[in-house]
């Protein structure tokens, strides 16, 4: 596809300076892999601080009865456990890797916008101290969910104007990351690389940043009006004031089904990036599969009412968005079978970035599954707001997505540190989180088919059984999650050394393979040709 | 100052190979401007211009204009939800 730039750069990286020394580097970092590094360390440090949450969620539930925190500190904890995974841990560890890896597979030497690039990361610590803060404020965090609703939300105390901003600040960043990635694919791309040629990791990240252009300033706008109602007296969302507060869960799910899809968009480039190569095989219908994206990316404007069937709404609307839900399993279905395809008759091995892709195909379908379930306007009224809504979700956001970035931090690992990570141990990593992730959401399927309502501290005795068995799988994926901090801090701080194929024996293909293992600091400063 | 332009080299694309006086220079002087200079200075932070051509203005024009899609939209879904809670 290219010719080898290795030798190349190598030489080059010597003449365009070193990274500056100390905390200057981050600080003032314009380099898309600092900048890259320092998006993926912090979504880190969030799938931890959330996780925490859930593990106090989780041993709440243990047992019926109130045992460890009072109920308003446990609807807390639902409410900031979901916005520190979806807008702390997932949105940003998926820009992370855009950091990381597009320049270095389009052959482009950085960023288009770097100083953007800076300040659209360095706000997102500025947000979360914000959105964390308010833990300690009297009256507590946020607690009527992630989503916000009015009047619940309004309701509320000092923590609404903090959590506001910290939403406005969390869109700035993500519209500026977008921002990034249209301009740098846009203009950036190696000469011959045209768009088709391109790697669909790049092309699901594409799609992606239109979808967050799209709907963050939806979301911005919903926010803002809900500060007004709050604190200017406007009454948008206030029925007594003249206002709609089901308009608000409109304007909101506007924004939230395609959320969902910004969340899942760049797994799919992911796992089409790692199949082929432990398949020894190319993608199956790489054309199809960018159809397949784009098209997914459409529907999800056209879908946002089933979340909100029960709320009320005219049966032709209802039938629309049962059916326009429905058919995005058909693009979905193209996708599944066209990694199958890859697989089928390829020479396959079980790296752990391939265990990790594979885990996610089976399980990630598992949560598409219950996803059409939920589709069916009658099953929804039956399992709306029960923890069949949670077990869906999380088989789609915990399998899906962040096994997807599991799998590309153990795919591109090696190109970023220059060293092999211990297979050992990623694979008891891998083992042991697919093994407890079913232990922690499947039974909550049986849960909420038997009726156990969702954002709860207590229930009923007959839940008792399978909550335990949820939590003990809880606690297991969270404790698994330091092997995976062991094996990244140990491969950055040395190991064999990776080679610039990295997974020799494999067809990995790309521009990133072309570079020497580490990727120089500046890389592709004179443009690879692409045949 | 060799290499290949990645900005604009691609199949299909205007060729960015303007000559140095159409580009302005990078600081002060006739012909000098903004752009030439935010481009410059992209450079001077570690941008991708090291390879000897500063960031083209299609690439700046082109996040302006996502900037201004994502300000519309932000406006845009406030004022139908304005009139939409009242009617």
């Amino acid at each position: 596809m290219a010719h080898d730039h290795a030798a190349d750069t190598a030489h080059h990286d010597d003449h365009h300076g070193e990274p500056a020394k100390g905390i200057k580097r981050w600080l003032f970092a314009t380099n898309h892999k600092d900048i890259g590094t320092m998006y993926l360390v912090f979504s880190l440090i969030m799938f931890f601080i959330g996780g925490a949450m859930a593990m106090i969620i989780r041993a709440e539930l243990f047992k019926p009865g109130l045992q460890l925190v009072d109920p308003a500190f446990f609807n807390q904890m639902t409410t900031m456990h979901a916005l520190v995974m979806i807008f702390g841990a997932v949105m940003p560890s998926f820009v992370g890797l855009a950091n990381w890896m597009i320049p270095l597979q389009v052959g482009a030497p950085d960023m288009a916008l770097p100083r953007m690039n800076n300040f659209s990361f360095w706000i997102l610590p500025f947000a979360f101290t914000i959105l964390l803060s308010t833990l300690f404020i009297p009256g507590g965090a946020p607690a009527g969910g992630w989503t916000m609703y009015p009047p619940l939300f309004l309701q509320g105390g000092n923590y609404v104007a903090m959590a506001i901003f910290a939403v406005h600040l969390m869109g700035a960043s993500s519209i500026m990351g977008a921002i990034n990635v249209i301009v740098t694919i846009m203009n950036m791309r190696a000469p011959g690389m045209n768009l088709l040629k391109m790697p669909l990791f790049c092309w699901s990240w594409l799609i992606t940043a239109y979808l967050l252009i799209a709907v963050m300033p939806v979301l911005a706008g919903a926010v803002t009006m809900l500060l007004t109602d709050h604190y200017f007296g406007t009454s948008f969302f206030n029925a007594a004031g003249g206002g709609d507060p089901l308009m608000f869960e409109h304007v909101f799910w506007f924004f939230g089904h395609p959320e969902v899809y910004i969340m899942i968009l760049p797994a799919f480039g992911i796992i089409s990036e790692i199949l082929p190569t432990f398949s020894r095989k190319p993608l199956f219908g790489a054309t199809s599969m960018i159809y397949a994206i784009a098209s997914i990316a459409f529907l999800s404007f056209i879908v946002w009412g089933h979340h909100m069937f029960v709320d009320g709404m005219p049966l032709a609307a209802q039938v629309f968005f049962m059916m326009s839900t429905m058919l995005i399993a058909v693009p979905t279905g193209v996708k599944v079978f066209n990694w199958s395809a890859t697989m089928w008759r390829g020479s396959l091995s079980f790296e752990p970035p391939m265990l990790f892709a594979l885990s996610f195909l089976f399980l990630f379908t598992i949560g598409g599954f219950s996803g059409v379930m939920l589709a069916i306007v009658p099953v929804d009224f039956q399992y709306n707001q029960t923890y069949f809504v949670v077990a869906h979700f999380h088989y789609v956001l915990v399998p899906g997505a962040v096994f997807a970035i599991m799998a590309a931090v153990y795919y591109w690992l090696p190109k970023w540190t220059g060293h092999m990570y211990s297979m050992g141990l990623a694979k008891t990593h891998f083992w042991l989180s697919t093994i407890f992730v079913n232990v922690l959401f499947f039974p909550q399927h049986f849960l909420g088919l038997a009726g156990m309502p969702r954002r709860i501290p207590d229930y009923a005795v007959q839940f008792s059984d399978w909550n335990m068995v949820s939590s003990i799988g809880g606690f297991g994926f969270g404790l698994s999650q330091i092997l995976f901090v062991i094996v990244i801090v140990q491969c950055v701080r040395g190991g064999k050394k990776a080679s610039a194929e990295v997974w020799d024996g494999a067809t990995p293909t790309g521009l990133e393979w072309t570079l020497p293992s580490p990727a120089p600091y500046h890389s592709f400063s004179e443009a690879p040709e692409i045949r | 100052m060799n290499g290949i332009d990645v900005h604009s080299a691609a199949p299909g694309r205007a060729p960015a190979n303007r000559a140095p006086a159409e580009r302005g220079p990078a600081s002060g002087g006739p012909g000098d401007r903004p752009t030439a200079r935010l481009a410059a200075s992209d450079a001077a932070a570690g941008a991708p211009a090291v390879h000897g051509r500063p960031l083209n203005r299609r690439a700046r024009h082109l996040a302006f204009a996502l900037m201004s899609v994502a300000l519309a939209f932000y406006f845009g879904f406030i004022a139908i939800t304005v009139y939409r809670s009242h009617h």
